[in-house]
């Protein structure tokens, strides 16, 4: 007999004869200590007990009432997340009321939050046998048995709830997982793109779907459904646990849902969420920053700033409340409030890469190519593959006569990212287009500015082409397609553009290579 | 409150039954797997990790632990890092949990003075030789990489901080010089792991640095649960880094080739690295485990270029397509088809998962169906590692646990460091796990908050100890009991043109029951550790001599024996001979 066996047989000894000094009794609900939790929260706690003592008092109530009262205690206490009278409160709850399905199934919600599977799933399963007809019930369960690795039930608990809308796609997915894991990989396919069809922004779901795919032997389609993969979840509400969930009265929990729609790009729902937050604690500032973010993604720019000025009362070097306010300020077209508040940002934190980036990019705009090189490699020491950065500072560079430089920084950028053209084209214009005997290349040029123009018969690779033959004194050649570039671009061009171009053209009419890489720097 | 009591027969009766289990099961219960030796060889050793009570992202996160052998004598050393007070203005005395001892915050060396004496018995003995080493290791330490990057002989140590990484070069005279800075391989932003391996096969170890998240203290944000209260960041509360590869020119100093690779096209919040040939094309590639992110499959282009197949490999996410946690990764051949596999640790909630390589470079999430599972899911992990603790032959799996996110219970019972959980040890038995931590010892009894650990013969006694380091706790040694019970083999791999291990070689071994072993040269892996780059090989009950294949990192191939069991051997690569190590038994 193995030591496993003998174990078991010990414990059924053990527990059979316990059993009836086990059966159920109503508790005393535990009273944790609860002032880390929020003034606003604890009130509202210490509250639900009062009235729940209070109301235990009628001698009048039925068992399946009290049952109610301590079930909806329970549910106060679960959503701020005190699991301990949580589950006091709904094992009380079934004792009195064991056919009511609600508490079996935010009794086993609750086991699932603190990982004990077994439970949940004895919860949901009782929760199923009482409410047989209740699709979340069924659902909950069969996702616990997935990941109990109980696959044959739980497939057939979902194929049960077939043409349940709202969990269509929660549906779809986890059958897909369920052939994933039995290795019928067409079957996981077929299964993820019907949830990805009901649900199309689920990108989550394009990670396993690109791998079944690939395992297939599918792997073009596998590598254009990974390139779309996110993370956005399936989406389903149950219903039961958002009811209870709406009981929080924290306001940085709203914060934390709201930073949560944010990301995913519910909007909406983080402007309800973060103006619930503020409601419950007015002195929450990351909320009030947030919310007007929001306003400002909402075009709401009034409300806006006066939220972002509010929250930097509060918090004076506050970087992200400076970052945000210069970006609605540089909206407004107020650059030099906009540049005092990108710069406030950048101090409160040094290596933060989007502050550098945004006030670097400010700085070009406002002519200030030194302060702007700066900034763009501050976001390189911290990103080094931020080609973007490299190629803003080399715009930077070449206004500021430093062509040497922005060759390097180019050459870097093409190094990370080989074949983007924008890069190919900036280093090949610059090293065409540069006197500096560091930076000009006449035949690199003329290499990259062919390859460029090969793939791709537009007016700005024809042009890189002529800057790159001038640099090789072939001028006839140059000017032959400058012509050609004016002549194409001559209607639709802005002002600076054509001067530009009518400008290299002289130089190469007089055998001179072009000192002009680009029309203006960009911002 | 309502109560029902049983009567007297009644508990008389339970009781008896009770006794009778109580005697059914202690006839039936064997020895420890694991006994702590941590106090009485003198690894004394306690992680601080500067907490005040501001609840700083870093605290919780803890060191790894690295092992190698520094002098020479053919036993394994440890070096713990250390971490020291933060927040401007504090002082030790400030500290929420003052450190364990009055010795200086710094990275420890602690040399093992193993002694084996005429009968055969083992005296395990530490020396802590900081000073006279001449490491300075006063960063905030988060772990480290080995590796011999100059080829004389003496494998280095590069230190991974929170506030500036530090290489050590090995002197060879029981003394280390930093030479960070002239090597170029400083980086003052959040490293957590690195490792050292020839990605361009010119004979000299390149360096690979996982970063994690831009945080500094100046950045710290406040943090909270879904319930509103005060809690540690996570890392999406941060902006992820790129992580860094520095190729070894070969003169003493690396150049930072992180832009031409590829690799710096992908910032991630790196936590774990491991570094082996997962497409079986001849060249190393690397796993980085991000945490809370897509993981990433460096897939060696052989040009110096790596391009990341994670996702189309099916070793990004979960099966479920979820980003997890993953802080710790493991990397082994744990169903014995030749292929190296992998399992990452992560948060409770997630279970740890298992990519179990299909051969082709493809991999799939097999937790469900391996028992390993369930079993994780009410614990975070941070190291791990895949070793033959009883040397059946089948890789087992250790996750070292300890929470990052507030336990309520321990919070409300008064705890000032509410994290600590028990660690877990998993049996495999024929590819199927089955967690054993209930008879593993007391030391698994013991909940702390444990993140790195590494995996080494400290004994040199054939089977595989475990070193655990805990966040504001002692370090333990847990001494394998139980691997002397089965036969067992153990490997050196050498380059004698490199005069170091051979990072990347792969030795396997074939059984009379026609099964093949099959084990690589590494020491990264688990949690910021490095561990030892020993192969040891557990033969179950297969009593014979074994011959041994190994194929060297350029491709040669060579075989090597056949060899006697419960010894360890040196094999040296051009020779196809081997001999005795100096540390086996007599």
């Amino acid at each position: 007999m193995s030591h496993a066996t003998r174990r078991t047989i010990a414990t059924l000894i053990v527990l059979s004869l316990a059993a009836p000094s086990l059966s159920r009794a109503i508790e005393e609900l535990p009273t944790p200590d609860l002032t880390y939790l929020e003034a606003a929260v604890q009130a509202r706690l210490a509250k639900a007990r009062t009235v729940l003592t209070a109301a235990l008092e009628d001698a009048d109530l039925t068992d399946p009432q009290r049952g109610r009262l301590y079930g909806e205690t329970g549910e106060i206490f679960q959503a701020a997340d005190v699991a301990v009278v949580a589950a006091a409160c709904y094992r009380n709850a079934i004792e009195l009321a064991p056919e009511n399905a609600k508490w079996h199934h935010l009794s086993g919600w609750l086991a699932e939050q603190q990982s004990d599977l077994d439970a949940a799933e004895t919860e949901y399963e009782r929760a199923h046998q009482l409410e047989p007809a209740d699709p979340w019930h069924a659902f909950r369960l069969a996702q616990v048995q997935i990941r109990l690795n109980q696959l044959d039930p739980a497939e057939a608990i979902l194929h049960g709830l077939d043409g349940v809308e709202a969990m269509q796609a929660a549906v779809e997915a986890a059958l897909g997982r369920i052939a994933a894991a039995r290795g019928h990989s067409e079957e996981a396919i077929d299964h993820y793109e019907s949830a990805l069809q009901l649900q199309p922004d689920a990108d989550q779901l394009r990670f396993p779907l690109a791998a079944e795919l690939q395992r297939v032997g599918r792997p073009e389609e596998a590598r254009t459904v990974a390139a779309k993969a996110g993370t956005t979840r399936v989406r389903y509400d149950d219903p039961i646990v958002a009811e209870m969930q709406a009981q929080s009265t924290s306001s940085n929990a709203y914060t934390r849902l709201a930073v949560r729609a944010i990301r995913s790009g519910h909007l909406d729902a983080a402007e309800d969420a973060l103006n619930e937050a503020l409601d419950l604690d007015a002195s929450n500032n990351r909320a009030r920053l947030n919310l007007g973010v929001v306003e400002m993604q909402l075009g709401h720019l009034d409300r806006a700033e006066s939220l972002m000025r509010q929250a930097l009362q509060q918090q004076p070097d506050y970087g992200y409340a400076h970052f945000n306010l210069a970006q609605l300020l540089e909206k407004r077209g107020d650059l030099a409030a906009a540049k005092d508040h990108y710069a406030a940002a950048v101090q409160s934190s040094p290596r933060e890469v989007e502050f550098n980036f945004r006030y670097g990019a400010l700085l070009t705009r406002m002519g200030d190519y030194a302060g702007a090189v700066d900034r763009y490699r501050a976001v390189i020491t911290e990103a080094p593959a931020f080609v973007q950065a490299r190629y803003l500072e080399a715009l930077a560079l070449v206004a500021l006569g430093r062509s040497d430089e922005a060759r390097d920084t180019l050459e870097k950028a093409v190094a990370v990212a080989p074949g983007r053209s924008d890069l190919e084209s900036a280093l090949a214009r610059v090293i065409a287009s540069s006197a500096n005997a560091s930076a000009e290349d006449g035949q690199r040029a003329l290499g990259l500015a062919a390859r460029l123009y090969q793939n791709e018969k537009s007016a700005e690779s024809a042009e890189t082409l002529a800057m790159a033959l001038a640099k090789l004194g072939r001028f006839e050649e140059a000017v032959r397609l400058q012509q050609a570039v004016i002549s194409a671009v001559r209607t639709s061009a802005p002002p600076s553009l054509l001067d530009h171009l009518q400008h290299n053209l002289a130089r190469y009419q007089k055998s001179q290579p072009a000192d002009e890489p680009w029309a203006a720097p960009a911002g | 409150m309502i109560s029902r009591r049983p009567n007297g027969g009644t508990l008389a009766f339970a009781t008896l039954c009770v006794a009778a289990a109580v005697i059914l099961l202690g006839a039936s219960e064997p020895g420890p797997i694991f006994v702590d030796g941590a106090k009485d060889a003198g690894l004394d050793f306690h992680y601080f990790n500067g907490m005040s009570g501001r609840l700083y992202f870093v605290e919780m996160m803890g060191s790894g632990i690295a092992v190698f052998d520094y002098d020479g004598d053919g036993d394994m050393d440890v070096f713990f890092p250390q971490g020291h007070m933060l927040g401007s203005g504090n002082a030790v005395a400030d500290a929420t949990l003052p450190p364990g001892d009055d010795k200086p915050l710094t990275g420890r060396l602690f040399r093992n003075d193993l002694e084996v004496k005429a009968d055969g018995t083992r005296v395990l003995h530490f020396t802590d030789v900081t000073e006279t080493s001449g490491i300075r290791a006063d960063g905030y330490g988060m772990g480290a990489a080995v590796g011999d990057f100059d080829n004389d002989g003496h494998p280095d140590l590069y230190l991974l901080n929170f506030d500036g990484n530090q290489l050590w070069h090995n002197n060879g005279d029981g003394t280390f010089t930093e030479v960070t800075r002239q090597a170029g391989v400083g980086d003052d932003r959040w490293s957590s792991s690195a490792t050292f391996f020839d990605y361009d096969g010119d004979g000299l170890l390149d360096l690979f640095v996982a970063e994690y998240v831009d945080y500094q203290l100046s950045n710290d944000k406040a943090c909270f649960t879904s319930a509103g209260a005060r809690d540690y960041c996570g890392p999406l509360s941060y902006n992820p880094v790129a992580d860094r590869l520095y190729h070894n020119r070969g003169d003493g100093t690396f150049e930072d080739v992180t832009a031409e690779s590829g690799i710096a096209t992908k910032p991630g919040n790196g936590l774990g690295v491991v570094a082996t040939d997962f497409d079986g094309d001849g060249d190393p590639d690397l796993y980085v485990a991000n945490d809370q992110m897509v993981n990433f499959l460096w897939v060696n282009q052989g040009n110096g270029r790596f391009a990341d197949q994670a996702v189309l490999s099916g070793a990004a996410v979960n099966a479920a397509g979820l980003a997890e946690a993953s802080m710790g990764v493991a990397v082994g051949d744990v169903d014995n088809d030749g292929d190296p596999d992998l399992l990452l640790t992560h948060l409770n909630r997630e279970t740890n998962t298992l990519y179990v390589n299909q051969g082709t470079g493809l991999f799939s999430d097999d937790t469900l169906s391996s028992g390993l599972g369930p079993a994780s899911l009410p614990y975070t992990s941070f190291g791990t590692g895949w070793f033959d603790y009883d040397n059946d032959g089948w890789l087992d799996l250790f996750a070292a646990n300890g929470e990052v996110r507030v336990i309520e219970a321990q919070r409300q019972a008064g705890d000032v460091f509410p994290l600590h959980q028990i660690n877990q040890l998993f049996h495999n038995d024929s590819g199927h796990f089955e967690e054993v931590t209930s008879r593993a010892g007391e030391l698994f009894e013991l909940s702390e908050v444990s993140r790195g650990a590494a995996f080494v013969d400290i004994d040199n006694d054939g089977d595989t100890d475990v070193i655990v380091a805990n966040n504001s706790g002692p370090a333990r040694l847990m001494l394998n009991q139980v691997g002397q019970n089965h036969d067992w083999l153990g490997l050196r791999l050498i380059d004698p043109r490199l005069r170091r291990d051979a990072y990347g070689a792969v030795a396997s071994l074939r059984l009379a029951n026609g099964r093949t072993l099959t084990r690589q040269v590494h020491t990264d892996g688990s949690y910021s550790s490095a561990n030892d780059p020993r192969l040891l090989f557990g033969l179950g009950d297969d009593h014979a001599a074994h011959v041994i294949d190994v194929r060297w990192p350029d491709g040669k191939e060579e075989t090597f024996g056949p060899f006697a069991a419960n010894a360890y051997y040196e094999l040296v690569r051009g020779t196809g001979r081997a001999r005795f190590a100096a540390a086996t038994d007599p």
